[in-house]
């Protein structure tokens, strides 16, 4: 780097005796003692970064809160801290009266389904367009990705798309809103960054053993790129979870295929009193501790999720970003 | 000139020429399973993302359900619907451009350095430990559906909720802040703030983390403090992404975010809060007649050329500064 010659090489730049290099790379200038010194700045910035922590964390633990209290309480509360009766009756009222078709338990088994075949489909996808794309010299590459970028530019749009999925009759299962989606164009990218950096001479070694494509994509490939897949996997595992938006334009009067984000916006939104089929029962609205209770049951899986992958996803976001 | 050029063209070289497309054909054949595994993606882009680009047609066309987007006559003339857009809800269309303009500045302005900054304050800690915890606090409301937190925010600003409850303690009235238009913006980007900053502090501290530490000796040894040391160091280095990041924020000016404002809004805001997507979700689904449709795909369309244009023109700003472009991905 020219900046560090020139300052070295410069002799009116007084050096100092010693400089201590911190574990992170920062460099902190000592006098000799181990130390390191905090200042002002350093309290100011663990305060407000302990603020801003606490204002993402709030509103779920008011939430929280909220769902194991009882209706009275919410209304006569002041600042909701902690309940003043603690009660599990708003999840009582939920798994076991609104149980009929477009209720949430019938909700939350069709996002369940949806999320783990829909992950898995989107993975194989994924992976099998992710792999080809690392072949460098595969005739007629350039066409493919060029294919495939153009739909990251411009689409259709909303309308035809939902034309197009009704003509092939998806719309009448569960598949309607698995199929469709199945590959994201910029996961694609980020995996095929991941399968490129297994190195050329181990696969050419397993095709010298007389392993096929398949075979060498799914027990070498995958295995190695373990990083790469939690975190793409958990990508589509988030948007399969907490999509709303499809289901809404293709199951709206199919209430059994209702998927948990999409109840949770009927919920919030009060919309079951206006229904869109007449199987719904007017009557069945939500009061505030059953609607967080609600909540509490949405986010629970990506809560449960969250904490075993975190360590994958930093590291493969970063790579697969820096990469990019 | 060909035949002179290729009198001195080695044999070699000659007869790789002529057996170009026998050569091809050999690397196709080795390459088949490869063609294999890309075929049911490539059907799925063509169904999927091909075909209903076909159905943009719907926007000259006047559909009609049974005969489908092909056998649906065109309209007549066949700007009718972009027309009919401008003349009967012309306001409302106008009203909601502006809007998305508008909150789309605002969300640059306000949303997009703050993962920058925090990036930057995330750096400095030194106890990893203490970093770490933080960043797990920070990652997570970005997993959450804004579905849900839409209905969180609702919760907080609505009529019952925490802030009421805090009016009300001290005398003033209870009131609803979602459905003042006056308390929409701030709130609407407050909470994006929480939401999205978390997450998007993760490239920016991929970029930190890859500044060579010995820059850092060297501006030390220069007498800089810390602030200095961000000021001349960490951030220009970080420079092209923050810029790519920019560009790319400014080509989705069209997208102002439709699921915030779709789960926060109300009849009280419309005239604040409507995005062209919105609206167009309104037109389309919310209408009572079948050309709710060809209008609603007009609006689409008229939004996906915009956003076309303009992340071309991002892709050429960042070429010019970067040297590659932000889809140049291909090696």
């Amino acid at each position: 780097m020219d900046l560090y010659n020139d300052v070295l090489s410069d002799p009116k730049v007084k050096k100092k005796e010693k400089i201590t290099v911190a574990p992170d790379g920062k460099v902190i200038p000592t006098d000799g003692t181990d130390k390191i010194k905090t200042d002002w700045f350093d309290i100011l910035n663990f305060i407000f970064l302990a603020i801003f922590a606490i204002c993402c964390l709030l509103p779920f633990v008011n939430i929280v809160f909220t769902s194991f209290s009882t209706e009275e309480d919410y209304f006569n509360k002041t600042i909701m801290i902690f309940p003043a009766h603690f009660t599990f009756d708003s999840y009582r009222y939920i798994f076991l009266s609104d149980v009929d078709a477009g209720g949430i338990v019938s909700a939350l088994l069709n996002s369940i389904i949806v999320a783990v075949v829909g992950v898995l489909y989107n993975m194989l996808m994924t992976s099998l367009g992710a792999y080809a794309m690392t072949k460098r010299d595969l005739p007629f590459k350039n066409v493919f990705f060029t294919l495939i970028l153009i739909t990251m530019f411009f689409g259709g749009g909303v309308i035809p798309l939902f034309l197009t999925i009704k003509d092939l009759k998806l719309n009448n299962s569960l598949f309607g809103i698995i199929i469709p989606f199945g590959i994201n164009t910029f996961n694609l990218i980020v995996l095929r960054n991941f399968y490129s950096n297994v190195p050329d001479e181990v696969i050419e070694s397993a095709k010298l053993d007389g392993a096929g494509e398949l075979r060498i994509l799914f027990r070498l490939v995958i295995p190695l790129s373990l990083a790469g897949i939690a975190t793409i996997a958990l990508f589509y595992f988030v948007e399969r979870w907490n999509e709303w938006y499809w289901p809404m334009l293709l199951f709206s009067r199919n209430s059994s295929l209702w998927t948990l984000s999409y109840k949770m916006r009927m919920i919030l939104q009060d919309l079951q009193a206006a229904d869109y089929s007449t199987k719904i029962d007017v009557s069945n609205t939500y009061g505030d501790a059953q609607n967080a209770a609600s909540i509490v049951i949405a986010i629970i899986p990506i809560l449960c999720v969250y904490p075993f992958v975190q360590k994958y996803f930093v590291k493969g976001v970063m790579l697969g970003s820096v990469k990019s | 000139m060909k035949k002179e050029l290729e009198m001195q063209i080695p044999e070699v070289v000659r007869q790789v020429r002529k057996n170009k497309w026998k050569n091809l054909g050999k690397k196709i054949w080795e390459y088949r399973v490869i063609y294999l595994m890309m075929l049911p993606v490539v059907i799925s882009y063509l169904i999927f993302s091909y075909i209903p680009m076909y159905g943009l047609l719907l926007s000259i066309k006047k559909y009609s359900a049974s005969k489908g987007i092909i056998g649906s006559p065109f309209v007549d003339p066949w700007y009718k619907y972009f027309v009919q857009l401008f003349q009967t809800d012309g306001e409302r269309v106008i009203r909601s451009i502006k809007n998305t303009l508008l909150i789309s500045v605002l969300k640059i302005t306000f949303c997009f350095p703050a993962p920058i900054i925090m990036g930057l304050l995330l750096n400095e800690v030194k106890f990893t430990g203490y970093k770490k915890l933080i960043q797990a606090f920070i990652y997570l409301p970005n997993f959450i559906s804004w579905v849900i937190f839409g209905g969180i925010v609702m919760d907080i600003c609505g009529n019952d909720g925490i802030i009421s409850n805090i009016r009300h303690l001290m005398g003033l009235e209870r009131k609803s802040f979602t459905h003042d238009p006056g308390w929409y913006y701030p709130i609407l980007i407050f909470f994006s703030i929480l939401k999205d900053t978390g997450w998007n502090t993760i490239i920016y501290m991929a970029a930190i983390s890859a500044v060579s530490p010995t820059l850092y000796e060297a501006a030390t040894m220069d007498g800089c403090g810390r602030f200095k040391l961000m000021w001349h160091v960490t951030i220009p280095c970080i420079g092209p992404i923050i810029i790519i990041q920019f560009l790319l924020a400014i080509g989705n000016i069209m997208n102002a975010g439709f699921d915030p404002i779709f789960n926060t809004y109300n009849k009280d805001v419309y005239d604040v809060a409507d995005i062209i997507d919105t609206y167009m979700y309104r037109i389309t689904f919310e209408s009572s007649s079948l050309s709710g449709f060809s209008l609603g795909t007009a609006v689409g369309l008229m939004k996906a050329v915009i956003n076309f244009v303009l992340l071309m023109l991002a892709n050429f700003f960042v070429k010019k500064i970067n040297g590659t472009g932000i889809y140049d991905l291909g090696d």
